[in-house]
């Protein structure tokens, strides 16, 4: 049965204007795990909150067997047979695995909540399906990789026949992904129809009948799994995009500013994801770092803007060891940072353009005497980075809020780049802002570079970071997997093999990225 | 002076002052402790309190005949409305819960003394409107009993209830399909959402049933405490109870332990008049007693907190070697 699950034209716009899926096509038999692959932001989730209830599109439609279906919350989608399987978990930890697997549907006997049947319930359903759970133990007490199977319990219990599972792999250790599939493909012979979030293309190619690749809100092509390879794959996850090239001479780096040595770091679940990291950033270069998110760029970037303590290695800026050192040490050091999250971390929404850019340089004494501010040359100065950096205004006392993406993040990269600074860290600093914007802050950053700045950047746009980065490093799993030294000689494709793991260069070549 | 509180402790009308001065505490407890169940802090109990009682006063003078029993529907169905109007502000227009706690207590205070003066012409209580008290019971055979009898028997109706209150709301919370579903509110509301159980109406119902036993305790004071109602009559009882739900840690028998604790000392403020110590000095007790235990708990409950996050930590690093073993 080809169209058991099919959605159609699927479109949705987002209120600040994003547009998260552009009519997307997708479609699932009975009894098959169909893989959706795709970059971050490409759409997946999207797509996925739209069929489990959580967002509503604003085109297309969602018919199952046969019959268009609305699914306006989780609940209506749970009495269609959808259930999903959160990345987050969605547990209640003092609950035993029965209280959690019945929530919602909770069996009664007169007034009283009806735990013997609560637990039999649970029994029964992993007797059918085969899963090993003891329905009395906490949640609290049990590992990762059986709270994922309650989830799963959970979606069943309610009768579910088609299981979304996003990225369900990400926080199982490989023997646990290896149990979890043999789970699912039992489920697909009992014919529920699995949809499998994932990036990870081995795992696609083990456990999935049908692959659809999206790619910027847009449905690319939809594959058996067993007619392509992971490269093709990954070439249709990753595309080719036409970007404006900045023009740029040859770097010419001088000193370390930045270098970071065996460093491993730890998230805040205790896992580690960063692993034995070193390279070194000098005057006058832009070191470029890509991966697919969720591979150690996140906790790496942290660490060096001394927003996460890192517990092995080491991160020296201009010679000094950074540990322990606060967040105004750091920048008294000559670190500034384009934080990837610029609503909560670049800016106070709330306050004015002016009093945004000043922010960081109330020690200044241009700035302050010894008890009032000195408002006549906070405005002169904001005045005149406002006009440098072209942010689109009535005035200095307007409102960060009221501004567009992108001139919030000119704000935030005027802030920064005025500060002292020795070493710029960038982090997705174009992302989700216009054209114009992006172009202004790339060449802002190529001309920190020949003023003898340290440029460590970090983006999801593969065209940026290729245009951009004079040494290319790429991380899989935590680790730097390549370095590419003459980064106008990638290509794209090359580089998808590098970030998606199918590839890793060798220790020499990747020691190449640390200068001594 | 020792002399004095030995033969005070050995008076079995002291326990007996115990068991009867701690209802108000212990309802309004229970009731901050249900809401808090669901991670919403009812901090409006004393407001609740006071508003409850005097319209269960006026609604037994003016139309019940005089009636206690009136006089403690009407503060419970008060109560309950009341509760459901922090819901309302809090979760329908999402103002800061704890504020809608402080204003409520605020128009409990203040609205009371006003319309008590309205009705009354007194600005000091409704001794004018004489509506009664819930009757005593004795029990029989525990009656009989010596000093145990003396303790137990022989109480208002009301304190029996209350007490009984205890076993009710711990069946509630955690034995009913509701305590589970307000229990996985508080802690995880995401969870019960992703199932379809909406937090907001789970919130409300656990607020609702708050009031109602704040409305308990406000009828308490003035249909069994005393027989009129006064300004202030609760005289921070509601707050006592809200820290009392927190060294319970909201659950129905710790908080309930607590709360008879904090009776303790209001009946040794009672009994303590004729030490010698001075009257103003004896009559702080009760609240100290709630600081000295606030200050304990949050130094213990500090503590637990640092020695469990170091044994997870421990646990971390020994999976991590655990791990490096393997490979």
């Amino acid at each position: 049965m080809d169209n058991y699950l099919v959605m159609e034209n699927i479109t949705k716009v987002y209120d600040n204007g994003i547009m998260a899926n552009d009519h997307v096509n997708f479609s699932a038999r009975q009894g098959e795990i169909h893989a959706i692959c795709g970059e971050n932001g490409a759409g997946k989730s999207t797509l996925m909150k739209m069929l489990f209830g959580i967002e509503q599109p604003d085109h297309g439609q969602i018919i199952i067997k046969g019959k268009p279906v609305h699914l306006t919350s989780p609940t209506k989608a749970i009495e269609e047979g959808i259930g999903m399987v959160h990345q987050h978990f969605m547990l209640v930890p003092s609950f035993t695995v029965a209280e959690n697997v019945i929530l919602g549907i909770e069996p009664v006997k007169g007034m009283k909540f009806d735990m013997n049947k609560a637990i039999e319930m649970t029994e029964e359903v992993c007797k059918k399906y085969g899963f090993d759970i003891n329905p009395r133990a906490r949640v609290q007490d049990i590992t990762v990789g059986v709270k994922q199977k309650v989830e799963i319990v959970k979606a069943l219990v309610k009768g579910c026949e088609i299981l979304i599972l996003d990225e369900p792999t990400a926080v199982l250790t490989p023997q646990e992904t290896a149990e979890l599939f043999v789970q699912l493909k039992l489920l697909r012979e009992t014919g529920h129809t699995i949809i499998f979030i994932s990036h990870k293309l081995n795992e696609v190619k083990e456990l999935c009948d049908r692959v659809t690749v999206i790619r910027k809100g847009r449905t690319v092509g939809v594959y058996n799994v067993a007619d392509v390879t992971e490269a093709d794959i990954s070439r249709a996850m990753v595309g080719v995009d036409v970007v404006l090239e900045i023009p740029k001479d040859e770097a010419k780096p001088k000193e370390n500013v930045l270098v970071v040595k065996d460093l491993g770091v730890y998230n805040d679940a205790g896992k580690k994801v960063v692993k034995n990291v070193s390279f070194s950033v000098r005057e006058g270069e832009i070191v470029g770092i890509a991966g697919v998110e969720g591979n150690g760029q996140r906790e790496l970037i942290d660490s060096i803007a001394g927003l996460h303590v890192y517990s092995e290695g080491s991160i020296k800026l201009l010679g000094e060891e950074i540990h322990g050192k606060s967040i105004k040490e750091l920048r008294q050091l000559g670190l500034v940072h384009v934080p990837e999250d610029r609503m909560t971390l670049g800016i106070a929404g709330s306050m004015s353009v002016k009093d945004n850019m000043i922010a960081d340089k109330l020690d200044d004494e241009r700035y302050t005497g010894k008890i009032l501010n000195k408002p006549k040359n906070i405005k002169e100065d904001t005045d005149k980075w406002i006009k440098d950096y072209l942010v689109l205004c009535k005035n200095g006392d307007q409102q960060v809020n009221n501004l567009s993406g992108g001139n919030i993040q000119k704000v935030v990269v005027a802030r920064e780049f005025t500060s002292y600074n020795r070493l710029l860290i960038c982090d997705q600093p174009t992302r989700g802002i216009d054209v114009g914007a992006s172009q202004f802050i790339r060449e802002r950053l190529v001309k920190m570079r020949d003023d003898g700045k340290a440029v460590l950047l970090i983006s999801a746009d593969l065209g940026e970071i290729l245009n951009l980065s004079d040494i290319l490093l790429v991380m899989y799993g935590g680790e730097i997997v390549a370095c590419f030294k003459d980064v106008k000689s990638i290509t794209e494709e090359e580089l998808g093999y590098y970030m998606l793991g199918i590839k890793k260069m060798s220790e020499e070549e990747i020691g190449g990225a640390l200068h001594a | 002076m020792i002399d004095s509180f030995v033969q005070i402790l050995t008076n079995p009308n002291f326990y007996a002052n115990v068991v009867a001065v701690t209802p108000p505490i212990l309802l309004a407890a229970l009731g901050c402790a249900i809401a808090e169940k669901s991670n919403s802090t009812n901090m409006g109990m004393e407001g609740i309190m006071l508003i409850s009682s005097l319209t269960g006063v006026l609604a037994s003078y003016y139309i019940g005949h005089n009636n206690p029993w009136l006089e403690l529907i009407v503060a419970i169905a008060v109560g309950g409305l009341l509760g459901y109007l922090v819901a309302f502000f809090a979760l329908k227009l999402r103002v800061d819960i704890i504020l809608v706690g402080i204003a409520m207590n605020l128009l409990g205070s203040g609205g009371t003394a006003f319309f008590m003066y309205v009705f009354t012409g007194d600005r000091s209580s409704t001794n004018s409107l004489q509506t009664g008290t819930l009757p005593q019971i004795n029990i029989p055979f525990l009656q009989d009993i010596p000093v145990l009898g003396r303790i137990l028997s022989g109480q208002n109706i009301l304190t029996y209830v209350s007490y009984i209150m205890i076993i009710v709301l711990s069946y509630l919370v955690f034995k009913t399909k509701l305590g589970l579903r307000i229990r996985a509110v508080g802690e995880n509301a995401n969870a019960a959402e992703s199932v379809g159980i909406s937090s907001v109406r789970i919130k409300t119902i656990a607020l609702i049933i708050s009031g109602m036993l704040g409305g308990m305790a406000g009828a308490f004071m003035s249909s069994a405490y005393v027989s009129y109602f006064a300004r202030d009559i609760t005289a921070g009882r509601g707050f006592i109870g809200l820290a009392a739900c927190s060294m319970g840690g909201a659950n129905p028998v710790p908080t309930a332990l607590t709360s008879i604790l904090f009776g303790f000392f209001y009946a040794l403020s009672n009994f303590a008049r004729n030490t010698g110590i001075s009257d103003n000095l004896i009559k702080m007790w009760p609240y100290l007693a709630t600081i000295v235990g606030v200050v304990i708990y949050s130094i213990k409950k500090t503590n637990d907190e640092k020695k469990r996050l170091a044994g997870e930590a421990d646990e971390i690093i020994k999976k991590e070697h655990r791990h490096s073993e393997l490979h």
